[in-house]
């Protein structure tokens, strides 16, 4: 007696009534030969890690059996590779027994093409209404910036005037002692 | 001067895993590089055993597109 697992990909793009006509066939192709099936469910529709067939995403179904016989796998190999609808498949000895599996929801993932779609358009809006929303910020921001600078303006000018006499009297001073310190060297 | 390296233990070992399988793509994540590479043994720390069973399992999760055989073209 050994165990079997044989994780098989189907098209993506395939309703799920002609997959669950698949999963059927395939059972149907196994029954063929002694074999107890343990478990045959749709394990979910994955993103591809890379592209088969020009396929992003796809159907994963698993299938767990228990063969007496094993002559039979070639045959039904060549049947896998000659059903258009599988992309892929592999076929794995277990060691020990798998569990039986109940109720199996099958995963979807996050990042779906339709969904994607979806998810991406909320986003720009959102961003756009940020951009806006920050530019009437800014706008209004530009304004206090530019009374305050106003305001400064006045208080620069004041303090320009100031500064202006400080420079004059420092420059005048440093002239002198320039002067002096020629003198000195001379 | 005193040159202390991390200990390096197996994972597997501290969570009591004796089994690798190649659905789980959480865990094998963590002993592979960002570019897809696995990662040797030496780096990970993992037992002769479990790395066997680990590289077995990489492998046959690239072959049905679980895991990419390379992580240059992100986009794919």
């Amino acid at each position: 007696m050994r165990y079997y697992e044989l994780l098989y990909i189907v098209n993506p793009n395939l309703e799920d009534d002609k997959v669950n006509n698949i999963i059927d066939e395939i059972g149907n192709e196994i029954n063929k030969s002694k074999v107890s099936i343990i478990n045959h469910y749709l394990w979910g529709k994955k993103r591809l890690a890379y592209p088969i067939k020009n396929n992003k995403y796809g159907t994963y179904i698993l299938l767990q059996f228990s063969a007496e016989k094993f002559d039979f796998l070639i045959e039904f190999e060549r049947s896998l590779i000659l059903n258009k609808s599988v992309i892929r498949h592999q076929l794995v000895r277990l060691d020990e027994e798998p569990e039986k599996v109940e109720n199996v929801e099958p995963i979807v993932e996050k990042d779906d093409l339709p969904k994607e779609e979806i998810s991406e358009k909320p986003e720009e809006d959102s961003k756009a209404e940020g951009i806006e929303a920050e530019k009437v910020e800014t706008t209004e921001e530009v304004e206090k910036v530019e009374e305050k600078e106003k305001s400064e303006d006045a208080k620069d000018a004041k303090d320009a005037e100031t500064v202006d006499d400080s420079d004059t009297e420092k420059s005048e001073s440093e002239k002198e002692i320039e002067v002096e310190k020629k003198e000195d060297d001379k | 001067m005193t040159f202390t390296t991390k200990k390096k233990y197996c994972y597997f070992k501290e969570n009591g895993i004796t089994f690798v399988d190649y659905k789980d793509v959480k865990l094998l994540r963590r002993f592979v590089t960002e570019q897809g590479k696995i990662i040797p043994r030496r780096v990970t720390g993992s037992s002769a055993k479990i790395h066997r069973q680990l590289v077995r399992a990489i492998k046959q999760s690239r072959n049905i597109a679980l895991m990419p055989f390379t992580n240059i073209s992100v986009d794919g």
